[in-house]
């Protein structure tokens, strides 16, 4: 069944095509979800808020207007960002950047998704939505900053901290999986 | 802090986390979902419309067909009859031809129908002697062709009654509603009616021509409506989810001008009140921090500036419902053609056409802001509708005759209102749309 056939199903409320529609984008929204929540059951509860939105509003979603993929995205998204606001708490900790660390030039390598989300949940929520927005989603500084309720040089100072704590967990994820081999 | 990772790191870690299978119980999810979706609609109101006009035309289809066959059977039944005692008929005209008054028609003005009026006891007594003599089955003894005045039928030549071969003519006629009746006709021989008085009867050239018809009715929307002054378009296209059109009354008058004995034309002048229901809820979360936000400070004793320490910040939630009722009333212009068939006081119609509408209001109001998904600020509007607009509306009905001049009428319509013709800007998917019932009263005038 195509997508056209799926949406115009879910308008008129048709249970199998949205079963239909939520198994064949759930895996994209759920990827979408992890990378703003802090854990798995809060990105659980985005991608379940974000499909009740998307059936129940489905009648303004216009094909002309964009693809359903990027509807969808927008969707969970805002979902996530509506939670972060709920539970709205700014970076409380100051990261020590001044130790410096030493890591192999591979220790991207060795990292699976998995582990950079774990990487990304150890960031506190203003650094990592700043972080995912640009650097993932591509938002710019202006949007983010319109986004989270921020000014734009919040923005920056966010993404810039955000992205040296980063550096910092991945070396040390590094370290840690060195010594790791090193006991086996 | 010493580079220690390679400069495309960021792009790497966007490729992770764009790629990799999330493994999660879907179906979990999926059930959890579903209960917080609301139940599917069993079926839309309309289709119930169309099902029952549908079943509608069906029965009263029938019961025409069924009512025509009865008379046939009937006029087989009496041309049987006449034709067995053809020889014995001259004998009883000649009995009635020094009683009753009689008229002899040509056959080019030969009635297809005809009207009998009251019996009179001699009339009676007559018929029950011809009934013995010839078997013949009349149901009533005066007939009358379908002429409209008294006056007419003097100038009719009256032909001597034939004294050796009658004519016969046998009607039947079971309510004064029915419009066919069987005429037999020997070939040849003027037919004979007995004209005693003159009642108007429709037939195919004598009919009412002018009607009128008041009603009443309720519709209910199935689409909603957008035809909005251009300068509030987009925001209102934009919401249109929140804007509920509730059920519509209709007030109107229709003439009915008669073309034929089945078919009229009809116009008049309708008020539609719509009404639609705007809910709205909105909350809003600003916050502030001052750490990052604003540089705060003050002066120490030493008239040194101090900075505020420590982690501030305020959150701010504004939640705001709205919920209004807007009235709108359309003057709408019916033109609509009509098809209407009767048997005996039951009868049924169709009738189709445009209709032209038009509103011009400043009541209501709406609200300007409307993110689907986001919670911005909202600012009420007061509305301004201006609308010229075309309709095609497609009904059907069944009428009760509560005589030959008055009818009781009920109807199911749908009406489905096309897109404004005056505002260029105006170029919406969705419009108005109802399906309804009315009821009203119909008058001929003869």
């Amino acid at each position: 069944m195509t997508i056209a056939r799926l949406i115009e199903g879910c308008k008129k409320q048709d249970r199998s095509c949205q079963k239909t529609l939520y198994l064949q984008y759930v895996q994209l929204a759920s990827r979408i979800s992890l990378r703003y929540a802090r854990d798995e059951h809060e990105a659980k509860d985005i991608v379940q808020n974000a499909f009740v939105k998307v059936f129940t509003k489905i009648k303004s979603y216009k094909a002309r207007k964009g693809t359903f993929e990027s509807w969808l995205s927008r969707i969970v998204i805002n979902e996530a960002l509506q939670l972060y606001r709920k539970q709205q708490k700014y970076a409380t900790w100051e990261a020590d950047f001044s130790e410096e660390l030493e890591a192999s030039p591979d220790a991207l390598d060795k990292l699976q998704a998995e582990d950079i989300l774990k990487l990304l949940r150890k960031l506190p929520d203003g650094y990592r939505l700043v972080f995912v927005l640009f650097v993932v989603e591509g938002y710019t500084h202006q949007e983010i900053a319109k986004e989270l309720g921020i000014n734009t040089s919040t923005s920056r100072s966010q993404l810039t901290r955000a992205k040296k704590l980063l550096q910092k967990f991945i070396t040390e994820q590094n370290s840690l999986e060195h010594a790791k081999d090193f006991t086996k | 802090m010493r580079k220690i990772l390679p400069n495309n790191w960021e792009q790497f870690i966007k490729r992770s986390l764009m790629g990799y299978e999330v493994q999660w119980e879907e179906e979990a999810l999926w059930e959890a979902i579903e209960q917080q979706l609301p139940e599917p609609k069993k079926r839309r109101p309309f289709l119930v419309v169309y099902f029952l006009l549908g079943t509608l035309l069906l029965l009263s289809s029938v019961y025409y067909l069924f009512g025509k066959f009865n008379d046939e059977q009937i006029a087989r039944k009496d041309r049987t009859a006449i034709a067995a005692q053809e020889k014995m008929l001259p004998s009883i005209v000649d009995k009635e031809q020094s009683q009753i008054k009689r008229i002899a028609i040509p056959p080019e003005d030969q009635a297809n129908s005809v009207r009998f009026d009251s019996d009179t006891k001699q009339d009676l007594k007559q018929r029950e002697k011809i009934r013995q003599e010839t078997n013949l089955a009349f149901t009533n003894t005066k007939a009358v062709v379908g002429y409209e005045t008294l006056e007419q039928l003097p100038k009719l030549p009256i032909a001597p009654l034939p004294t050796t071969s009658g004519a016969v003519v046998q009607f039947y006629l079971r309510s004064p509603f029915q419009q066919s009746i069987a005429i037999d006709k020997i070939p040849d021989q003027p037919l004979l009616y007995e004209a005693v008085k003159i009642v108007k009867k429709e037939t195919e050239n004598h009919y009412p021509k002018v009607g009128i018809s008041p009603y009443i009715g309720i519709s209910f929307p199935h689409r909603k409506f957008i035809a909005l002054h251009e300068s509030a378009t987009e925001q209102i296209k934009n919401r249109l989810q929140y804007e509920q059109p509730l059920e519509s009354i209709e007030m109107g008058i229709l003439l009915d001008l008669k073309f034929h004995k089945n078919w009229s034309f009809q116009f008049g002048l309708e008020r539609q009140q719509l009404t639609e229901r705007l809910d709205w809820q909105s909350s809003r979360q600003s916050s502030f921090n001052i750490q990052s936000d604003s540089a705060y400070f003050y002066f120490d004793d030493q008239n040194q500036k101090q900075y505020l320490a420590g982690e501030l910040a305020a959150v701010e939630t504004v939640t705001r419902s709205v919920r209004n009722y807007n009235r709108f009333t359309l003057y709408n212009i019916p033109m609509l053609l009509h098809y209407q068939q009767r048997n005996k006081r039951l009868g049924w119609r169709i009738s189709g056409g445009a209709i032209f509408n038009f509103q011009h209001t400043f009541e209501g109001r709406f609200l300007e802001n409307n993110a689907l998904l986001e919670t911005n600020v909202i600012r009420e509007r007061g509305i301004y509708r201006s609308h010229l607009g075309l309709a095609w509306q497609l009904g059907a009905g069944i009428d009760y005759a509560i005589s030959p001049t008055t009818q009781l009428s009920f109807q199911l319509y749908h009406r489905d209102f096309l897109h404004p013709v005056t505002s260029k800007n105006l170029n919406f998917e969705q419009h108005y749309a109802f399906s309804g019932m009315n009821i009203g009263m119909r008058w001929y005038f003869n």
